[in-house]
């Protein structure tokens, strides 16, 4: 088995007036557990479809286990996957359901029920090849279209927005069983969604796409604590974004101008030069609030406008007492005197600011 | 006042209801209690039950070849449009076809034109053509006006959920041939059935397409319309109760297995 799943190299495909992939190229290592995350219209699903043969692109290829299979039918790939409405067969039992593909590939009735038997064990749903799709709850066809793309043991497994039909508790509960699933049989999983949460839960690796482009690609961590765009810093979490100007460079330093004064920062990753403008992105809980001191760089003071309650903590909207344009969110305690209405002293250390590109 | 209004509306609606009732079904009943006359006219006075009608009916050779002809034209031609109605809706509902609207139009436009317009134009092709007058040029006819029936009833019930479930199936790895007799037709089989018995419920009371296309064997509306000529006795009406209770019990099939089943699923 090669250590490449699968391998997309410049694909592009329109929709008429519409680009839907703009000369993407991704790798997929085998036996990961990768999830295409962005907004509706940002490509991914179509990507998926591209990876699964139910679509051709107009240019590029895609390689699975090495091999071609740009043009290749679902049928003849080593591709399964499980659909958003899941699509079983409503006329046919659970365990026909799930035996269906062993049946295409021509193994016998016993081997196939003694298949489909440990594929339902396996997502938990034992003993219910007798029933109908109709008698089972959303959750459970859920499980049974897994079961049936997983039965045919393909190489990879293809997920479309597996779980946006179910309640929020459900939904976190099947990735955690989706991750689970996906150790055990080792199985490469591509996984579509849209639901940021749920991509940082579930992906080794996550794909982060806009207007038909890879926007960034990394662990959750990464893309989370250093996203490589705008776009996937707004996307992946919450962020405060300030704008400003790289004054000079020197060797690891940057010196940056803005509104809410001269910042020096380390490079933290970035790319940025003398004369560049940047952004400079803040996650809600990296602001010091209070006593900014040691390390500290101090961004000013900020009025609390509006606090919303997030269980382990608060969630504070804020307004910057010199720069409107600059609206801080920030993490407050889960307890505390802070009300709207109170003024603070807002700082960062300057390790955890993460500075972009402005391509706005 | 009020008490007296609305029973006295009450009544004339019940009235206005028997008035339609009889209307639509006095003729029927009539056909039905005459074919038991024990007499030798169709006529007031009842003079008393009797079966001996049902049993001329019966022993009646050409009736009963007439019969069975009909039963033979009603199940082939049915088979046949019910096949070539789904094709054409899976054709038309999964595939992009140029003109889909005018293709679509053209297959259900013979629903709006006349028996006996269908029936003369198969009559003047079949001659022009040499082919000879036959159960088989009236089984033709007959798919001829139920294809389109068929076929709307087939394409009304094939949705996007269902092109999905196909998907799924060819991702699996059927075949398109696996996919239509493994998925398509077996999830549409409600509509298959209803297509079906509708379409027999048709061909069995046709008669003016089987009367122009036929010759020497006839199917059994032809056969009576022999009967009437020679007048009308008790005899005409057993058989006519027999066509009567026979499309009655094809529809209360229908209704049975078809429209329970949908109501449950």
């Amino acid at each position: 088995m090669s250590a490449t799943a699968v391998d997309v190299k410049n694909v592009t495909h329109r929709y008429e007036a519409f680009t839907a992939l703009a000369d993407v190229s991704l790798t997929v290592p085998t036996g990961s557990y990768t999830v295409f995350l962005g907004p509706s219209g940002s490509g991914k699903t179509t990507l998926l479809s591209v990876i699964g043969g139910f679509l051709v692109p107009q240019a590029g290829s895609v390689l699975i286990n090495g091999a071609d299979m740009t043009a290749v039918p679902p049928a003849k790939r080593p591709t399964t996957t499980v659909f958003q409405d899941y699509a079983l067969f409503p006329h046919m039992t659970i365990g026909a359901n799930v035996a269906f593909g062993l049946r295409m590939r021509g193994i016998g009735s016993k081997e196939r029920m003694r298949r489909a038997h440990e594929m339902l064990e396996l997502v938990g749903l034992k003993g219910s090849e007798a029933k109908r799709p109709h008698e089972l709850s959303g959750g459970q066809r859920q499980r049974v279209a897994l079961a049936r793309a997983l039965a045919v043991e393909p190489s990879v497994l293809l997920l479309d927005e597996p779980l946006g039909a179910l309640d929020l508790k459900l939904r976190r509960q099947m990735q955690a069983e989706l991750k689970a699933i996906q150790r055990e049989v080792g199985t490469s999983f591509v996984h579509v969604t849209h639901d940021q949460e749920e991509a940082m839960a579930i992906g080794d690796t996550i794909v982060v796409m806009s207007h038909g482009r890879i926007e960034d690609m990394g662990t959750p961590e990464r893309v989370y604590l250093k996203p490589a765009t705008l776009f996937a810093a707004g996307f992946m979490g919450q962020s405060s974004f300030l704008k400003g100007k790289v004054r000079w460079r020197t060797g690891g330093r940057l010196d940056i101008e803005t509104p809410v004064g001269r910042l020096p920062l380390p490079l933290n990753g970035s790319g940025a030069d003398t004369g560049d403008d940047v952004v400079l992105s803040i996650r809600p809980e990296h602001f010091v609030v209070g006593a900014v001191e040691g390390a500290a760089l101090s961004l000013g003071s900020a009025t609390v406008e509006d606090m919303t309650f997030a269980g382990a903590h608060h969630l504070a909207v804020m307004r910057h007492e010199t720069v409107d344009s600059f609206r801080p969110m920030v993490q407050m305690p889960q307890t505390g005197e802070t009300t709207p209405g109170t003024t603070v002293a807002l700082g960062v250390l300057p390790e955890d600011v993460v500075i972009l590109k402005d391509d706005s | 006042m009020t008490m007296r209004g609305t029973s006295w509306r009450t009544a004339a609606s019940a009235l206005y209801a028997v008035l339609v009732y009889g209307f639509i079904f006095l003729p029927v009943v009539v056909l039905v209690l005459f074919s038991f006359q024990d007499g030798r006219f169709p006529i007031p006075p009842f003079e008393g039950f009797s079966l001996r009608w049902y049993e001329a009916v019966l022993a009646d050779s050409r009736l009963m070849e007439a019969l069975a002809n009909s039963i033979v034209v009603a199940v082939g031609s049915s088979l046949v449009a019910v096949l070539l109605g789904f094709l054409a809706a899976y054709g038309l509902a999964r595939f992009a076809l140029p003109a889909k609207g005018v293709q679509r139009a053209l297959l259900t436009a013979p629903l709006t034109v006349s028996y006996l317009i269908i029936g003369m134009g198969l009559l003047i092709t079949f001659n022009f053509i040499g082919f000879p007058k036959s159960l088989l040029a009236a089984g033709i006819g007959h798919v001829v006006i139920n294809l389109p029936l068929c076929f709307a009833i087939i394409y009304s019930q094939m949705g996007d959920h269902q092109a999905n479930i196909e998907k799924a199936a060819r991702d699996l790895g059927a075949s398109e041939w696996q996919v239509i007799t493994l998925v398509t037709a077996p999830m549409l089989w409600p509509a298959l059935f209803a297509a079906f018995f509708l379409s027999m419920t048709f061909s069995w009371d046709e008669f003016i397409i089987s009367f122009l296309l036929t010759r020497f064997d006839v199917t059994l509306p032809v056969e009576i319309w022999s009967l009437l000529r020679s007048g009308l006795n008790p005899k005409t009406n057993a058989v006519g109760s027999l066509v009567f209770g026979i499309s009655a019990v094809l529809v209360v099939v229908l209704e049975l297995v078809v429209l329970r089943k949908g109501r449950r699923a």
